[in-house]
C-alpha cells in the first residue's frame, strides 16, 4: 500500500506528515552546513551554532519559557525525564505521581525507588489526575500534561500554583501536549517535551527545561564545547547538560517546526485536532458495541481517543484497521499503571489520534473502516 | 571588516549568540570571531567591537541580563588585557 493511501492517526506516537520545512532544515544542515556546533570557531560551526540558538529561542516563545538557555536538547522526552528525576531526587526524597504516568517517568522512578527514593501516588480526581486541593507535602509531584491512554487533561494552571503555595516542586511530562495544547507553564518548574509529536519536529529530537534555581545534578559528563581546561562539567547553561555532540540536524528540523507552529499557532492547532476527536468521539459513541473512556468532552482531552469493542482484542482490531490502510495503536501504549486505572489492563485499547495534518476526511474514512471491522 | 580592537566574552555559545543578537538589534556594530587563547576557556568566540561602542554595550548587557565574563583591550604587543 502507498504511504498515500494510509490514514495516519497515530500521531501521539509519532506526528506524520511534517511541515515541508522540517526535511529541508535538516536535509540543508547535513549538506550545507554539517560542522559542529559550539565547537570550532570556524563559520560553518558558527552557522550550526546559529541553528541551535535560534531552535532554542524558537521552542522558547511558542511555550512561554523563560531563559532559553535552560532548554536541554535530548534525544526525546524519556532522555530529559532521566535527567530531571535521577538529577534531581536523591535517598530519602519523597515524590508523588499522577495515576497516569507512562513508562517513561515509571521505570526511572522504579530504578530510584530501588536507590532509597520514596515513590508515592498523589490524591488524583476521577480521571486519575492531581487533585489541586490536595497536593502532598513532598519534594517533587510529577504529572503527565494529558494522559496517552485516555487523553486526559491536568489543570497544570491549578495543580501549578498549589504546588508553588506549598513549596512543592512540578515536573509536568508534556509529551502529548506540547506543540497542539496551549499549556500554562507560570508554575511548571520542570518541563519535559518530545520534539516529533505535537512540535512536529523530527524523531529523535525533545528537550527538558529546568525553571532557574532547579539544578539537577549532571548525568551525561563529557566535552561542552567550553570550559575544556576544567574535569568538571561547565556551570553555564546549557553546556553544563548537553554533553557530546548535539543532532544538529533534529534540532534544525524541531526549529522549523517551532517557527511553523508560531504561524499556524498552537490554539489553532488545538481546536482542528479538537474537532477531529469530537467526531471520532460522536461516531463511535453512539454505538452500543464500543467502549470509549473518560473524560467524554472533548474539550478535557488532548487529541486521542482510545476504545475498545466488545468482544474484540485491540490487536486483532488494530491489524484489521492496518488493513484497511488505518494507522492506530494498540497495546498498552507503554502505559500499564493508566490502563490499571481505566480497567483495560493488560489487553490494553485501541487508540487513534489525529494530528495537525489530519483531515475530515480522514476521520471518514476510519470510520468507514470501522464499520467493516465490526 | 569591523577594526576592533576590543572584545567581548559570555560564558557560553548560546550566551554569545543572545549577546550578538541585542548588539545587533541596537545597531552595534559587532563581529563574531574566535577568542584569543590567553583568555581563558569558558567559551570559543568572543564578539568584536571598535571602542566608541564600549559604553553601550557595558549598558546593553546590564539591560540584557546578559552573562558576560569580561572585556579585553588588544595591546600594541597583540596582548589581551582586561578592561
Amino acid at each position: 500500500m502507498s504511504i498515500k493511501r494510509i490514514v495516519y492517526l497515530d500521531n501521539a506516537s509519532s506526528s506524520f506528515p511534517k511541515p515541508k520545512a522540517v526535511a529541508k532544515a535538516a536535509a540543508d544542515t547535513i549538506n550545507l552546513i554539517g560542522a559542529n556546533p559550539g565547537r570550532s570557531s570556524h563559520d560553518l560551526s558558527l552557522k550550526a551554532s546559529r541553528i541551535v540558538f535560534e531552535a532554542r529561542m524558537a521552542l522558547a516563545q511558542i511555550l512561554g519559557l523563560a531563559n532559553p538557555e535552560r532548554i536541554i536538547f535530548t534525544g526525546n522526552a524519556t532522555e530529559g525525564i532521566n535527567l530531571a528525576l535521577k538529577g534531581l531526587l536523591k535517598r530519602g526524597d519523597r515524590v508523588a505521581i499522577s495515576r497516569l504516568e507512562h513508562n517513561a517517568v515509571m521505570r526511572p522512578l522504579h530504578t530510584l525507588k530501588k536507590r532509597g527514593v520514596l515513590v508515592e501516588f498523589a490524591e488524583c480526581d476521577e480521571n486519575g489526575l492531581p487533585d489541586p486541593a490536595k497536593i502532598p507535602d513532598v519534594k517533587m509531584l510529577v504529572t503527565v500534561a494529558a494522559s496517552n491512554v485516555t487523553g486526559a487533561m491536568a489543570d497544570i494552571g491549578a495543580i501549578g500554583g498549589a504546588c508553588a503555595k506549598k513549596g512543592v516542586m512540578l515536573m509536568v511530562d508534556a509529551a502529548q501536549t506540547a506543540g497542539s495544547s496551549p499549556l500554562d507553564v507560570s508554575n511548571v518548574d520542570v518541563l519535559a517535551c518530545p520534539g516529533h509529536k505535537g512540535l512536529l519536529g523530527p524523531q529523535g529530537t525533545g528537550f527538558i527545561w529546568f525553571r532557574k534555581g532547579v539544578e539537577p545534578a549532571t548525568l551525561i559528563e563529557g566535552g561542552a564545547g567550553s570550559d575544556s581546561e576544567s574535569v568538571d562539567m561547565p556551570k553555564a547553561w546549557p553546556d553544563r547538560h548537553e554533553a557530546g555532540t548535539l543532532n544538529t540536524p533534529g534540532v534544525a528540523g524541531l526549529g522549523a517546526a517551532a517557527k511553523y507552529l508560531a504561524k499556524r499557532t498552537v490554539e489553532s492547532i488545538r481546536s482542528h485536532e479538537t474537532g477531529l476527536c469530537r467526531l471520532i468521539m460522536e461516531r463511535l459513541g453512539s454505538r452500543g458495541d464500543i467502549l470509549l473512556y473518560p473524560p467524554y468532552d472533548p474539550e478535557q482531552r488532548a487529541n486521542l481517543v482510545s476504545f475498545n469493542i466488545r468482544g474484540m482484542d485491540p490487536a486483532q482490531v488494530g491489524e484489521r484497521l492496518n488493513q484497511y490502510g488505518i494507522a492506530s495503536r494498540v497495546g498498552l501504549h507503554c502505559a500499564p499503571q493508566a490502563h490499571r486505572f481505566i480497567g483495560t489492563f493488560p489487553h490494553g485499547a485501541i487508540r487513534v489520534s489525529p494530528g495537525a495534518m489530519t483531515t475530515k476526511s480522514d476521520i471518514d474514512k476510519f470510520l468507514k473502516a470501522i464499520n467493516k471491522v465490526l | 571588516m569591523i577594526d576592533a580592537k576590543i572584545i567581548a566574552v559570555f560564558v557560553s555559545t548560546h550566551e554569545t549568540l543572545r549577546a550578538e543578537k541585542v548588539f545587533i538589534e541596537a545597531g552595534i556594530k559587532i563581529r563574531t570571531r574566535i577568542k584569543p587563547r590567553s583568555i581563558g576557556a569558558n567559551c570559543r568566540m568572543a564578539l568584536a567591537f571598535p571602542d566608541t561602542f564600549l559604553e553601550d554595550i557595558y549598558r546593553l548587557v546590564k539591560k540584557s541580563g546578559l552573562e558576560m565574563t569580561g572585556v579585553y583591550r588588544e595591546d600594541c604587543n597583540g596582548n589581551w588585557l582586561e578592561i
